[in-house]
């Protein structure tokens, strides 16, 4: 069996959790709760640390068996599956959302016009090889885009800077803390990517302190991206809804552009190499459980399968975010949201049978 | 197998060579009485010698009664030269175009077989690919022995070996797999015998040849097995694990396992300062990958997303470009079709030539092309700079080439899109080669912490306590302290 390093685990972590907080999820959590959307945000960080904390508990603990032969062991082969067809749906919505977000994103900011099937066919292809390679390969290549990603959120967030008023944010908890439960309640289908790490269970060499230093990378990041958040709310204000594309937009007032030209948006590009990245671990899970449910030795079944069924429901979407996003609104923040907590339910569940059996 | 007829014995010889020219054959009468004759391949052989050190004891050695004579005269008279007996005709056949010369008496089925081997070999001297400012100058000929000598003079541990094994069915040639025993790891020496013994071609010309046969991916554009010129290189790498190849007729010696990051150090590097090598390093990165996305990303600019560029930079870009026919994406083919003939014509062009070409042909026919607009002047900065930014690492020059043209054409068509998904594939590409058990990408991909002390920061000998672990080795302590 392919096994990935702690490093390569690490950064597929950080991948998942940045993934899709890069966009839309910072104005989409504006429209729920105002000028109270940090706390939102900071809420819902919270809940990614500790489900982060949760899967690597089972992962340490579980460290010989993939996580289908946990489920099979503890509750039989028929749940087992039943189990991993949520999560299958759980992963799917999500690559979809994904795939979208980017479409999207390059629709907006650096084409005024992308045809549907130039940007389908190759970024499937692209995701679809990443995903037959499998996860050494992928786990290698966000090893080396890890760091240009990084790079490319911070040179995003830092130029908008100069423009952040603090005073938009302020009182704090006008409103009572309602509207900023009613923001975390929103972006929980944003929320839970943690989950999907479970799919490595097995797969992964764990390195003398490894706990301590994958927290704290994990932590910093989720600090990171809530800086970036916070710097949103502050330099769009009360307009932060009317905002499509969060880390792209952020730098528009940018008084260097005219000067040294959109860089910015070179990095909001650098940056998508995270989406397509994590499209690709999405699948490579999909292709996954898809093996597990059906019994399969090899990927490419399951793997065109899950494109198959991206694809399905794109159309249904009509390749649009708007519309997508309604959805999130009305129907897979439930389905989402369901399935989280059935998992956080079932890992609390795995390690208290555990402790029993010990 | 030889018969007691000394003639016979030699219309053998002459049979299977096909009376060929250059097979000589010289009678004489040796211990006084018996006659004897020795046969060579003109020009493989020493003459002095052979006259000074076979002919001439032969024929000054006095009478004897001895049954065996071939094996007397190995012994006594020619004792001070390598020297073989032999029985087998094919045997003595070989050893003849290895550059014995073998001596055949009358009465007797055993020749002995002399090395007397002088062929016509340059001497050592400094590549032209691998000059160096500070370090040794000696590189590799094209004569296996010279070669050999060379990496034993620098490796005189006995665990140092040299395996012998020949390939080719006309070239019969010699072929040496160098690797010091204790170091390498055993499996990879396996591998490589085995693809080398199960090699079954007429001739192998040179060590290029080789390479076909060692690559795990046939048709991949990426070089898969390393090549040095210069023997402290090859020493280097043998001490690090690997193992050479050093074929006979080359001055190219190839090493296996390869890894890309080697392409970027130069030998340079390890007898200078480690910070200059280091940034020399990165030059070469960034240098590599200017090269390749460059000309892609000015296309998808003027192209597609021109609000990038600051707004000064822009005018001025536009001005430039007013009143040129072709699109951005021709106008960077257009200047890379000339580039590519210009580079192509001055490399087989007579050397003096081909200098005059290529500087008529850079400052001429560029500035001409741009006065008469058909190419623009940003067009044609950008493809001389790549170009000449193509051979910080002169290794991958090739390569880099056809990705810039694979980039550009993705700039073209898809814009920063198709460069982010051919930035994406490459590097998934890369970093799915293993070979000979090691990452192609390694060790930045997957992360090797140890061996980023020789990656593009390098940190002095001092500090690589260990041997790279990218790799597989069976004694990892390179510097006990």
């Amino acid at each position: 069996m392919k096994v990935i390093s702690s490093l390569q685990f690490t950064f597929i972590s950080i991948f998942l959790l940045l993934s899709t907080k890069v966009f839309t999820i910072t104005p989409y959590v504006f429209g729920y709760a105002g000028k109270d959307s940090i706390w939102s945000m900071s809420f819902g960080a919270l809940i990614d640390l500790a489900i982060l904390v949760l899967v690597i508990v089972i992962m340490q603990k579980n460290k010989e068996i993939t996580f289908f032969e946990l489920l099979k062991k503890s509750f039989g082969t028929i749940i087992a599956k039943i189990l991993l067809c949520f999560l299958f749906v759980f992963i799917l919505l999500k690559a979809l959302f994904l795939y979208q977000e980017t479409h999207s994103f390059f629709l907006q900011i650096l084409f005024d016009e992308f045809p549907l099937l130039l940007y389908v066919i190759p970024v499937l292809f692209i995701t679809g090889y990443f995903a037959v390679k499998g996860i050494d390969t992928i786990a290698r290549s966000i090893e080396i885009f890890a760091i240009f990603v990084l790079i490319g959120v911070i040179i995003c967030a830092s130029t908008a800077v100069n423009d952040a008023n603090f005073n938009y944010l302020l009182p704090f908890f006008e409103d009572g803390i309602g509207p900023s439960l009613d923001g975390l309640w929103a972006q929980m289908f944003y929320r839970g990517n943690p989950i999907i790490l479970l799919c490595f269970m097995g797969k992964v060499e764990f390195k003398k302190h490894f706990n301590v230093k994958f927290i704290l990378s994990n932590f910093i990041l989720l600090l990171m991206l809530l800086g970036t958040a916070l710097l949103f709310y502050m330099v769009y204000g009360p307009s932060a809804r009317y905002v499509e594309f969060a880390l792209a937009d952020l730098p528009q007032y940018d008084p260097f552009v005219s000067d040294l030209g959109r860089f910015n948006w070179l990095s909001v590009v650098v940056c998508t190499f995270a989406l397509f990245l994590t499209s690709s671990v999405f699948l490579y899970c999909l292709a996954l459980i898809g093996r597990w449910i059906l019994g399969l030795k090899r990927s490419i079944i399951p793997i065109g399968i899950s494109l198959t069924m991206v694809i399905i429901l794109a159309l249904i979407n009509q390749f649009s975010l708007p519309l997508m996003m309604e959805r999130i609104a009305n129907e897979w923040l439930w389905i989402n949201a369901s399935v989280l907590f059935l998992y956080v339910l079932l890992s609390f569940g795995l390690l208290i049978f555990r402790r029993k059996n010990e | 197998m030889l018969t007691k007829s000394l003639q016979e014995n030699i219309k053998q010889l002459k049979k299977l060579y096909h009376d060929s020219d250059d097979l000589k054959t010289r009678e004489f009468v040796s211990f006084s009485s018996i006659k004897t004759a020795i046969a060579y391949i003109d020009g493989s052989v020493d003459k002095p010698f052979l006259i000074s050190g076979v002919v001439e004891p032969l024929q000054k050695a006095e009478e004897i009664q001895k049954r065996d004579i071939a094996k007397f005269a190995m012994e006594k008279i020619v004792a001070y030269a390598q020297a073989k007996t032999e029985t087998d005709i094919h045997t003595i056949i070989s050893n003849m175009s290895n550059g014995f010369c073998v001596v055949l008496f009358d009465n007797c089925e055993t020749a002995i077989c002399v090395d007397s081997t002088k062929w016509t070999v340059r001497l050592p001297s400094e590549p032209p690919t691998s000059a160096v400012i500070n370090g040794p100058r000696e590189g590799f000929v094209e004569d296996l022995t010279t070669n050999v000598s060379l990496i034993r003079k620098r490796l005189k541990n006995p665990d140092t070996i040299f395996e012998k094994l020949e390939i080719g069915r006309y070239t019969k040639t010699q072929i040496r797999l160098c690797y010091i025993r204790g170091i390498v790891c055993p499996e990879i020496v396996k591998k490589i015998r085995k693809k080398l013994e199960a090699i079954d071609i007429d001739g192998i010309v040179d060590s290029s040849y080789l390479t076909a046969f060692l690559e795990d991916r046939k048709h991949s554009l990426f070089k898969m097995v390393g090549t040095a010129e210069k023997p402290d290189i090859i020493t280097a790498k043998v001490l690090e694990g690997r193992v050479a190849i050093i074929v006979d007729g080359s001055p190219i010696v190839l090493t296996l396992p390869f890894l890309i990051i080697e392409d970027f150090q130069n030998s340079n590097d390890y007898y200078g300062v480690s910070a200059k090598a280091t940034f020399l390093r990165w030059l070469r990165l960034v240098g590599t990958l200017i090269a390749i996305i460059l000309p892609g990303s000015y296309v998808a600019i003027m192209q597609y997303h021109y609000s990038i560029v600051p707004i000064k930079l822009l005018i001025s870009i536009a001005n430039s470009i007013q009143g040129i026919p072709l699109s951005p994406f021709l106008e960077i083919l257009f200047v890379i079709f000339l580039f590519e003939i210009l580079y192509e014509a001055s490399l087989r062009m007579p050397r003096y030539l081909g200098l005059a070409l290529s500087v008529v042909g850079a400052l001429i026919l560029g500035d001409t092309a741009v006065k008469a607009g058909l190419v623009s002047p940003p067009a044609v900065m950008i493809i001389a700079l790549t170009g000449v930014m193509s051979y910080t690492v002169p290794e991958q020059t090739g390569q880099i080439s056809c990705l810039r043209l694979i980039f550009t054409f993705l700039g073209g068509i898809f814009g920063f899109y198709g460069i982010l998904l051919g930035s994406m594939f490459l590097i998934g590409y890369l970093v799915s080669i293993e070979n000979y058990g090691a990452a192609y990408l390694a060790p930045l991909a997957p992360h090797f912490h140890n061996d980023q002390k020789d990656a593009f920061n390098k940190k002095p000998i001092t500090a690589q306590i260990t041997r790279p672990t990218s790799f597989p080795n069976v004694n990892n302590r390179r510097l006990r302290k």
